[in-house]
């Protein structure tokens, strides 16, 4: 992801406070701004010594973390989860890429929606960059959705796929596995890998599969896990999908079936 | 023309160098002649386990380096007939042999040899790609906990990309009391994850620790339940089919009569 400040001679050019991290109060909770200017361990860890030290009250439930001019990987976006949960108890983490920081002295509009740290996402990205001002929303990139790939077999441990559309895998998805969609995921067999649809940022996006017991959901820029000591056996099929700002479960043959039948659900 | 069976795993600790050992004397028990080697470089244990440590003169490295010929670094196991070990280098480490090296002298064994069973290192790093580098067949080794067949799982989609598309699995040390209390995953929970065919169970058995530290393989004997579990894993190699032992400790009455009547493995 490049940022191309100079060709964009009317936006002041971003100079870093001495400090990696910064607070901004929102409308529905906190923002944190992170700096480019060091390793993602370095920022990490100065989150952390000023979160033990002077913590920010949130009044919302939401935590907005930029992460500047960074592509995280699962395992770094999985460390700044555990952060963020230790200190506010919130499992709500929108990440965005901090595109428009011309200026930090106001308050800058909620990004709107955040775009998830995964490789290869940047053309949207780079479009809005190029007209400059406030951000306009993205495109939502419609077209990309509307190509699926089938996987016929099972992936195992290790084995990741990642595509610009919808994935089926007729087959298993194990845990240690992990499939990544722009649009939705369906898995014609028990999940118990890393699911991730809606990955550009899209979050009607959903993931259905004959059992559903995975290790991580992600559905935007939304993460969950299943809740400790999950005893509930899993037995029919299930699809989750995003709703009042929260991943929710829901039995397939369900109440799921009658939204989309409503048009308010696998419909856009 | 002889067949190349690799024993790996993924997860260190499981029992690929027993099974390589038990199952390697096995083979030659049942009239194969068999050659053993260990492809762990640096931390061999194959040599241990098969009681012939004092005998090493040339290695696995001295071989592909062209130091010695191969017919000069095999040791002949003087009780069970026709069976043969290579065993690895302990001063060098895995960067010593590279893949085609292991496939070439693989073939070369090929021609004197019914079976050759290569003993895995632990890993997905090279020295496992060494050792799969000559193989026909793969034998799975792994144990009734989470993190073992979670390394399986990542082993089978090694060797299916190498081409090794049919691996075997064989579940180590099971404990029936406590998969009955539910403490331990059973077969089946393995098998639905790992999805390949079973090619036998070994129970937890005392006797493991005794045969490995002797140095006497425990498929010689005949009392031992460990010893019984390799024999059928052989025979099924060979292509018999072998009911699977019960592991469950309390028979029935049914059981026991047809242990008396002789019908019972």
């Amino acid at each position: 992801m490049q940022r191309r400040d100079g060709a964009l001679p009317w936006v002041r050019r971003f100079h870093m406070a001495p400090d990696n991290v910064r607070f901004a109060k929102k409308r529905n909770g906190l923002s944190i701004i992170l700096s480019d200017e060091d390793s993602f361990a370095g920022v990490l860890n100065d989150l952390r010594q000023r979160l033990k030290t002077k913590p920010p009250a949130i009044s919302g439930t939401e935590v907005n973390v930029d992460v500047g001019n960074r592509i995280l990987s699962s395992s770094q976006l999985l460390e700044l989860e555990d952060l963020i949960d230790e200190f506010f108890g919130v499992k709500l983490i929108r990440i965005s890429h901090g595109l428009n920081r011309s200026d930090l002295s106001e308050p800058a509009p909620p990004p709107e929606p955040a775009e998830t740290a995964y490789p290869g996402l940047t053309e949207e990205t780079e479009e809005a960059e190029e007209e400059g001002g406030p951000r306009p929303e993205p495109p939502q990139r419609l077209e990309s959705r509307e190509n699926t790939v089938l996987i016929r077999r099972t992936l195992r441990s290790g084995q990741r796929v990642r595509y610009r559309g919808n994935i089926v895998v007729a087959g298993d998805v194990n845990p240690g596995a992990e499939v990544i969609a722009d649009g939705d995921i369906i898995v014609l067999g028990v999940l118990r890998g890393v699911a991730h649809a809606g990955a550009a940022g899209w979050e009607e996006a959903s993931v259905a599969a004959f059992r559903l017991e995975p290790l991580q959901l992600r559905i935007g820029s939304l993460i969950a896990r299943a809740p400790e000591g999950d005893p509930v056996a899993h037995s029919e099929p299930e699809i989750a999908f995003v709703r009042g700002n929260q991943i929710v479960i829901e039995s397939y043959a369900g109440r799921s079936r009658q939204l989309i039948k409503e048009g308010k659900l696998w419909v856009k | 023309m002889g067949e190349v069976i690799v024993v790996t795993s993924g997860k260190g600790g499981v029992g690929k160098t027993t099974t390589t050992a038990n199952v390697g004397a096995g083979l030659a028990m049942s009239g194969a002649k068999v050659v053993l080697i260990d492809a762990d470089i640096g931390l061999r244990n194959l040599d241990v386990v098969m009681g012939l440590e004092n005998r090493i003169v040339y290695d696995l490295v001295d071989v592909v380096d062209g130091f010695c010929r191969i017919k000069q670094a095999l040791i002949k196991d003087k009780r069970f007939s026709d069976l043969y070990l290579l065993p690895a280098a302990q001063t060098k480490d895995k960067t010593a042999v590279s893949p085609s090296q292991m496939k070439k002298l693989c073939d070369d064994l090929r021609e004197d040899f019914d079976y050759i069973v290569v003993d895995s290192p632990a890993g997905i790093e090279q020295g496992f790609k060494n050792a799969i580098a000559g193989a026909d067949k793969a034998l799975l080794v792994t144990t009734p906990e989470v993190a073992a067949v979670r390394d399986a799982d990542r082993i089978i989609g090694l060797l299916e990309a190498d081409g090794l598309t049919d691996p075997k699995l064989i579940i180590n040390r099971l404990r029936p009391a406590m998969v009955r209390r539910g403490d331990m995953m059973n077969i089946d929970d393995i098998i639905e994850i790992l999805a390949i065919d079973l090619i036998g169970v070994v129970p937890e058995d005392e006797g493991i620790v005794v045969s490995t530290n002797r140095g006497e393989p425990i498929v010689s004997i005949n009392e031992s339940r460990a010893g019984q579990a390799y024999r059928n894993i052989v025979r099924r190699l060979k292509g018999e089919d072998v009911p699977f032992m019960s592991l469950d400790g309390e028979s029935g009455f049914l059981d026991r009569l047809r242990r008396i009547m002789g019908l019972k493995a």
